[in-house]
């Protein structure tokens, strides 16, 4: 196979360098009548020797002017940006299959066997990821394990965004089979334009319950009431009336509500707490807290119906999520938007090329270094030439 | 015996002529088994104050017991025979050698140079008078053939201060001067023998005479024998300064076949005259010529 075959370059406009090339031949074409000086002391034994005729001219010190011309073409590999096109092993493109939690655990028993027997039949099992943040490798075991399937926990994500990012650390992977569901919280955010193609293999949702879904939309919510010492305080701040108000509100929502409790003087903020009301006579508090999670002394009459407005929102948006899907041709469909801008690192992995610039600006020292020798050692024989027939 | 040769090149870093022209011509003897200087007919002919390096075997130690001075025996041969030396100082004398740089220059007319410098010391080692003559159509020197220390001194100053200029000269030229190289005599002509005309041929065959010797002693350079130039090469002639554009690699075969035929040419004609030639490397020894003459003279004798 001819390596040269997988150079390319970048830009074009630097191959008109190569006209430069037109200038030494021409020098040392047309330097014919210099020669090197020889005295010597009787010309008749050598001859006259026929003169060449114009037609055929002769190139002198052929050595140096190769180096000239090997500095040239260097130049101008260097302006039009060669790229190296690396080549795979296959002839063919290498692809993968990257399958998302969701479908691990949506897909039936017999629709995982059906693609691990596809796999072993195109011997790309070893090419199967599982599209979670670290893209770690899925054997045949765990895609028909059940175990695996359980403890998988899927999250609201964008696995646009995860398949482009495969797509940057796998440069030589050029096709993807995606198995996914059309859930619409697998693709929460913008899609991705990459160079990668993709094949969808779109698994569709049927209605699950959210018990039957380990999804963050259960996970408590942390609630802690900071109370004054002795317990004494107006109306607004009874601890058993803020009691029974979220109890109400407990009823209402999905999301369970954990309940807590401090007096203000064994307050510190340890603990990790998704609302903090501070109903303590001190009101500084909030020194400590950003507003998001702090209910200050103000907003407590409004609280209570704040709270329950915020909770039912957010069920409602996961409660979407879980029943919202995405059609085939939203997935399908390129994305007009451009590719995200890529930080140095990523352009290297994203890039499919190689730039040999580098060893192109070492290889161009070296020759000039060898043509100014090489250049120099010829003035000087010449020279010294010149100077022993003076003598 | 092994001969110890001194290279061309150590003989072009010492400049001084009459050290050269001594240890060479005293390595040269030094290697012969029989002395020339040994042998009937040697006669006392003067004494000479002592100089350092003289043989202590050749101290008058009686003269010493009277005068408390060292005083050397001078002999003297019975001879009759006129050395003359001569040089052609043509410019195209001045190709040089091809082992040589910009420091340490040696051609042509300097190895001739010190091989009659060192034929003049031997000469005046055996008592022989010596006379000198250099050609070119720019100078002519003439010395004429006297023995003596003396007179070697002033034939090595005058091989010292020879320079090369233009070409060889007419016979109509140095008429007068080969009119005075006559008689018993040895004559050593040094020259690469580039003619136009024939005009050194002519010269010998005006010199050659049952009473006189000549020896021809052709110069050449490594460069002369084997062409070694590549690439577009211009060729410059020393004595007309024509130029000549050609391809060394195109010209080197015809070169030499040229060469070639203008050896056989000169051998030819030194053959027909009588004449001893001797070709000399000036990239060789120069005591190696010596040599190469001694073993050629002994082989005709």
């Amino acid at each position: 196979m001819n390596p040269l075959a997988n150079l390319s370059v970048a830009s074009n406009i630097g191959l008109l360098t190569l006209l430069a090339l037109a200038i030494p031949l021409t020098i040392h074409l047309f330097s014919r009548t210099k020669g090197k000086l020889i005295k010597f002391a009787d010309i008749s034994l050598i001859g006259k020797v026929q003169q060449k005729p114009v037609a055929q001219l002769y190139l002198t010190q052929r050595k140096l002017l190769l180096l000239r011309l090997l500095l040239l073409v260097l130049l101008s590999m260097i302006l039009s940006q060669c790229v190296w096109q690396a080549s795979t092993t296959n002839s063919t493109e290498e692809s993968a299959t990257l399958v998302s939690p969701l479908w691990i655990k949506m897909a039936s028993t017999e629709q995982k066997r059906s693609l691990a027997d596809e796999l072993s039949k195109s011997s790309e099992e070893q090419n199967v990821f599982l599209l979670t943040e670290s893209y770690p490798t899925l054997s045949r075991e765990q895609l028909l394990s059940p175990t695996f399937a359980t403890s998988l926990q899927p999250q609201t994500t964008n696995l646009w965004m995860r398949a482009h990012h495969f797509s940057l650390l796998n440069p030589y992977i050029t096709r993807a089979h995606i198995y996914v569901t059309n859930s619409l919280q697998q693709f929460i955010g913008s899609k991705i334009a990459t160079s990668m193609i993709y094949e969808w293999h779109v698994l569709p949702q049927t209605q699950q319950s959210s018990t039957e879904l380990n999804v963050e939309i259960i996970k408590p919510i942390n609630v802690l009431l900071i109370l004054d010492q002795d317990k004494q305080g107006d109306e607004l701040v009874s601890e058993s009336k803020w009691r029974h108000a979220l109890s109400i509100i407990q009823h209402q929502v999905s999301n369970k509500l954990e309940i807590y409790d401090v007096s203000a003087a064994e307050y510190s903020q340890q603990g990790n707490y998704d609302w903090i009301i501070d109903l303590s006579q001190q009101h500084n508090i909030s020194e400590l807290h950003s507003l998001d999670s702090l209910v200050k002394y103000e907003d407590l009459p409004h609280f209570p119906l704040l709270l329950a407005e915020k909770l039912l929102s957010k069920q409602q948006f996961n409660l979407d999520l879980q029943f919202l899907k995405v059609t085939e041709e939203q997935l399908i469909n390129k994305s007009e938007k451009a590719l995200p801008s890529q930080s140095s690192t990523q352009r290297s992995a994203f890039n499919t090329h190689s730039s040999p610039t580098k060893w192109l600006y070492i290889l161009l020292l070296v020759c000039f270094c060898i043509e100014r020798i090489y250049s120099e050692r010829t003035n000087l024989r010449n020279a010294s030439f010149a100077q022993k027939d003076v003598n | 015996m092994i001969q110890q040769y001194i290279d061309p090149l150590t003989l072009s870093r010492v400049k001084d002529l009459p050290l050269i022209a001594k240890t060479v011509a005293q390595g040269f003897l030094h290697g012969l088994h029989n002395s020339t200087q040994r042998g009937s007919g040697v006669e006392f002919s003067q004494y000479r104050v002592y100089e350092p390096g003289d043989a202590l075997g050749k101290i008058d130690w009686k003269l010493f017991a009277r005068s408390d001075k060292y005083f050397v025996r001078e002999a003297e041969r019975e001879s009759d025979i006129n050395v003359w030396l001569l040089l052609d100082t043509s410019n195209s004398m001045l190709q040089g050698a091809s082992n040589t740089n910009n420091q340490m220059s040696w051609n042509k007319l300097d190895y001739g140079r010190y091989l009659l410098a060192t034929l003049a010391y031997l000469a005046q080692q055996q008592g022989d008078a010596t006379g000198m003559l250099s050609l070119s159509n720019q100078h002519i020197d003439f010395l004429p053939a006297r023995s003596g220390q003396p007179h070697l001194q002033k034939i090595l100053l005058q091989l010292a201060r020879i320079k090369a200029g233009g070409e060889f000269p007419s016979s109509h030229g140095i008429q007068t001067q080969i009119n005075s190289i006559g008689g018993h005599g040895l004559v050593f002509v040094v020259s690469d023998f580039y003619q136009k005309n024939q005009e050194i041929t002519h010269m010998i065959s005006s010199l050659v005479s049952p009473k006189t010797d000549v020896i021809a002693v052709q110069l050449e350079s490594d460069d002369e024998i084997t062409f070694p130039y590549k690439g577009q090469i211009r060729f410059e002639d020393l004595e007309s300064q024509q130029q000549l554009l050609v391809s060394a690699k195109r010209a080197k075969q015809h070169y030499l076949q040229n060469r070639a035929e203008f050896n056989q040419q000169l051998d030819a004609q030194m053959e027909r005259q009588k004449v001893q030639l001797l070709r000399a490397n000036i990239d060789k020894p120069l005591d190696q010529t010596l040599f190469d003459f001694l073993v050629a003279r002994k082989q005709l004798a």
